[in-house]
């Protein structure tokens, strides 16, 4: 089931709105800001979100070439992340895991051979487009570094199994990686920025959003998003805060 | 005189000897020697990608690498300070950012009664057309700009893979037939990609062009508008977008679905189709008032058939990529 440029658009202005309408519940939360922007043309949904302490501490822990420094523990390390779950236990599919692999060997080796002074990440930015060719949302995400000057020019994305690790804390054990067919993350260009993003490719998409929604004839697109964010967002530890889902929703 | 299929045919085999003159140098910072090395000199297709070149170029500079240990694979390519993409061909690159003029198709009709396919071939006028100069690098790797390519050649096979399957949902709504090539055939569609053999790839093309029961939708473009173009309704960018390296501008990818007819059953042309999606820079469906859609360094006319310019002229992922350059 597909949704249209125009109630895509009225979808992420609503959303935007009711965040706004909410910001005083949220200032604690993990969704530090959302935005509406219109950039060349393209307009999107921008969610920065704030990454844990602990996530990122563990997921240092594994990987040599980010060096850990102090962590900025203004994070609530007590957080519950857990419902996720459910999206961790489908088979990989073969192609994508060697696609996994393979980009992750390429891209370990640019950030041994390039980084200078690694911090980890503290905040992700979930920007949600439009898909022309599809007609379905699309996910793009990329990591940023709070403190601008520690961050050198020219960083590369993170590899995928280092992503998945900021960003899905329970799938830190390679079989409980969150992936399937909805959250296979690939290197794109951003449509917006040109620049290189990871991605959850949406061919799947309107498949799976058809079988999940089968039973209902139309949608208003608040609830279309609702139900594409539990479907593709979550694989990729994008989940809307309780208070904003009942808002957002219309049903 | 020539048929319908023949003239495409023709068309299409002048799109696929479109080549241009490369001439790629070490980059200063990555040569051991203090005058220049000497440049590699290649005349190469501009439907193929500047990847498969690795290799070779890295046999070629071995010599003059201040650390040869570097793998092929990590170098990169750049023209005036711009990383060059790779998953775009040659021939997009060079039309994107080399600045040299179009080949007017329409004006050398009138003037010259030359057809469409010779102007395409590039050869014409009796100009020679300068190499385009590149610089090849080995180390400071552009990580927010490129996507890094790995050793196997896998980066480039799924980003070409991607393209082809969005291609095919963009033509039938969905991506089933690709997804049901053979690996016997998919694997030859790549082949015939990376050896630029054109008899090859029509074998397992005309499979994607002609799927048994799913009639042809919408066709597959792209359209490419630098925005150091003036644009009377462009937004501001983001401030924290705008960093060092995007001297040449942003470039803008416009898509949108092209439907083979008009609501009025007439073709689509490609006058219409630019008119429908960027009225603002194409006022007019049959004239090219302020700006030019530029394909294999021609100026396209605006009267040109959607899907006889698909079937003609398409790049091998199955997108026309076109590149909107302002008159005046």
């Amino acid at each position: 089931m597909s949704i249209t440029y125009e109630n895509f658009n009225e979808a992420i202005d609503t959303l935007h709105a009711r965040y706004h309408e909410q910001r005083d519940v949220h200032v604690h939360g993990d969704w530090l800001d959302v935005q509406v922007m219109d950039r060349y043309g393209v307009s999107l949904l921008r969610v920065t979100k704030r990454l844990h302490a602990a996530t990122a501490a563990a997921a240092t822990d594994e990987q040599q070439q980010w060096t850990s420094t102090a962590n900025p523990a203004d994070g609530d390390a007590g957080n519950d992340d857990g419902d996720d779950d459910d999206d961790g236990k489908e088979d990989v599919l073969q192609e994508v895991d060697t696609e996994v692999v393979v980009r992750a060997a390429a891209a370990t080796a640019t950030a041994t051979a390039t980084a200078t002074i690694q911090q980890q990440p503290s905040v992700v930015t979930y920007d949600l487009l439009h898909s022309p060719t599809y007609q379905v949302p699309v996910l793009y995400l990329t990591t940023q570094h709070q403190q601008q000057h520690t961050s050198p020019p020219g960083l590369p994305p993170p590899p995928p199994d280092e992503v998945y690790r900021l960003l899905v804390p329970a799938a830190h054990k390679p079989q409980m990686r969150a992936v399937g067919v909805m959250g296979a993350l690939t290197l794109a260009d951003h449509p917006a920025t040109g620049r290189p993003a990871y991605s959850v490719h949406p061919c799947r998409t309107q498949e799976a959003m058809r079988a999940v929604t089968a039973s209902r004839s139309s949608l208003w697109p608040e609830d279309y998003l609702l139900l594409w964010l539990g479907l593709v967002g979550a694989g990729v530890g994008l989940h809307v805060p309780v208070e904003l889902a009942r808002a957002l929703s219309r049903s | 005189m020539p048929t319908h299929v023949e003239r495409i045919t023709s068309l299409q085999s002048k799109t696929w000897s479109g080549s241009l003159a490369l001439e790629i140098r070490l980059a200063a910072s990555d040569c051991r020697t203090y005058n220049e090395s000497e440049p590699y000199l290649i005349q190469y297709p501009r439907l193929s990608y500047v990847a498969f070149l690795l290799p070779r170029l890295h046999a070629f500079f071995a010599a003059s690498l201040i650390n040869p240990e570097v793998p092929a694979h990590e170098a990169w390519l750049s023209f005036e300070d711009v990383p060059l993409k790779w998953h775009y061909p040659l021939g997009l690159l060079y039309d994107l950012l080399s600045g040299a003029e179009p080949v007017d198709l329409e004006r050398s009709r009138r003037e010259e009664q030359l057809s469409a396919s010779q102007a395409t071939a590039g050869a014409s006028h009796g100009a020679v057309p300068i190499p385009w100069r590149l610089t090849i690098h080995y180390t400071d790797f552009p990580g927010d700009q490129l996507i890094q390519l790995d050793g196997a050649g896998r980066a480039m096979l799924d980003s070409f893979i991607n393209g082809v399957k969005e291609a095919d949902f963009i033509r039938n709504g969905s991506a089933r037939t690709v997804m049901s090539l053979s690996k016997d055939d998919s694997d030859k569609l790549w082949l015939a990609v990376q050896t630029h053999d054109m008899s090859l790839f029509n074998t397992i093309n005309t499979k994607l062009l002609n799927p048994p029961g799913l009639s042809l939708r919408h066709i597959p473009i792209k359209i490419y508008l630098p925005t150091s173009a003036t644009q009377p309704s462009a937004s501001e960018p983001i401030t924290e977008e705008t960093s060092a390296g995007h001297s040449a501008g942003h470039i803008r990818v416009v898509q949108s679905l092209v439907p083979l007819h008009l609501p009025s059953k007439q073709p689509q042309t490609l006058g219409t189709a630019l008119n429908d999606i960027l009225p603002t820079i194409f006022p007019s469906r049959r004239n090219p008032l302020l700006a030019q859609p530029v394909l294999h360094g021609a100026a396209v006319p605006m009267g040109a058939v959607m899907e006889d310019l698909s079937r003609a002229a398409a790049y091998t992922d199955g997108f026309l990529h076109v590149v909107v350059v302002m008159l005046g």
